[in-house]
């Protein structure tokens, strides 16, 4: 199932949602062979305790799994196009990664697991990402994980990013 | 892995190496592996410290119930220290089993020739 492509409701709808709800995700589904060569970093500010997602890079869109173009969203290199949310999983477990994958764990993302979320600004893509800060940053504690999982204006995706906090 | 300290040997070379863990506790147990990052002198000692660390999953064990065993490979480097740590929690009293003897650490030999 795919979403209609660059319309403005869901824009708008997207944007609203964020730091209250993204149950409206909930409905997406994605091809089997989507691109989730992602690569990019969490980083924790040992000060203030807030994870910062940065330096994105990779494709985003139905490619085949060498990453060839053969969908309508696959940039080959660079920011992906028209991301509309980064959301930072916690408590993020290698059990739950082996049963379905991280892919599967962002599809099944709910309101009350996504901590933080990113947004596009500017407009049609590759526009500023902003930082998403930790509600309860005091609550950081050894052996919390987390891992991102991105949205474009058709699919949800995975990232590979995972991190530990010790 | 036992209850409350991990088991292992006293010297881990470099290289690939194989890591086979045994669950000889009486509560589920786990290991994650990581390189302690610059900085970090004891995982004990950072694990109670109220500053946080990042790091990558390096390697680990699903979660071993009493008697399971997990195995996985790892390239080591030389003279690099690795932190055990199982981040499970009692579901007894929600603590952290790396805060009660499920945390070690060791560094690397030289691999010989």
């Amino acid at each position: 199932m795919t979403r209609p492509r660059g319309t403005d409701a869901w824009r708008v709808a997207t944007k609203a949602a964020v730091g209250t709800s993204v149950a409206v995700l909930l409905a997406l589904s994605s091809p089997a062979a989507a691109c989730t060569a992602f690569k990019g970093s969490l980083t924790l500010d040992a000060a203030t305790s807030t994870l910062t997602v940065s330096g994105f890079a990779g494709n985003m869109g139905d490619c085949d799994p060498a990453g060839s173009k053969v969908g309508y969203s696959c940039p080959v290199a660079g920011l992906p196009d028209e991301i509309y949310d980064v959301e930072l999983l916690p408590k993020f477990g290698s059990a739950a990664y082996e049963t379905g994958g991280l892919h599967h764990e962002c599809m099944a993302t709910s309101p009350h697991r996504t901590i933080g979320q990113v947004v596009v600004e500017g407009g049609e893509g590759k526009g500023a990402y902003g930082p998403p800060v930790l509600p309860g940053q005091a609550n950081i504690d050894p052996g919390d994980s987390y891992a991102l999982c991105i949205y474009d204006d058709y699919y949800v995706s995975g990232n590979e990013i995972r991190v530990t906090i010790i | 892995m036992l209850d409350d300290h991990y088991e292992f040997l006293s010297r881990v070379p470099s290289g690939r190496v194989v890591f086979v863990v045994y669950n000889a506790g009486h509560s589920l147990h786990g290991l994650d592996l990581f390189p302690l990052p610059p900085g970090v002198v004891s995982i004990v000692a950072q694990l109670r410290g109220s500053q946080r660390h990042i790091v990558a999953p390096y390697a680990g064990t699903v979660p071993l119930l009493p008697g399971q065993q997990g195995t996985f490979a790892v390239d080591l480097q030389p003279g690099t220290t690795y932190a055990m740590v199982s981040f499970i929690r009692d579901p007894s009293d929600g603590s952290s089993q790396a805060l009660k003897g499920l945390a070690a650490q060791f560094t690397t030999t030289a691999r010989r020739p």
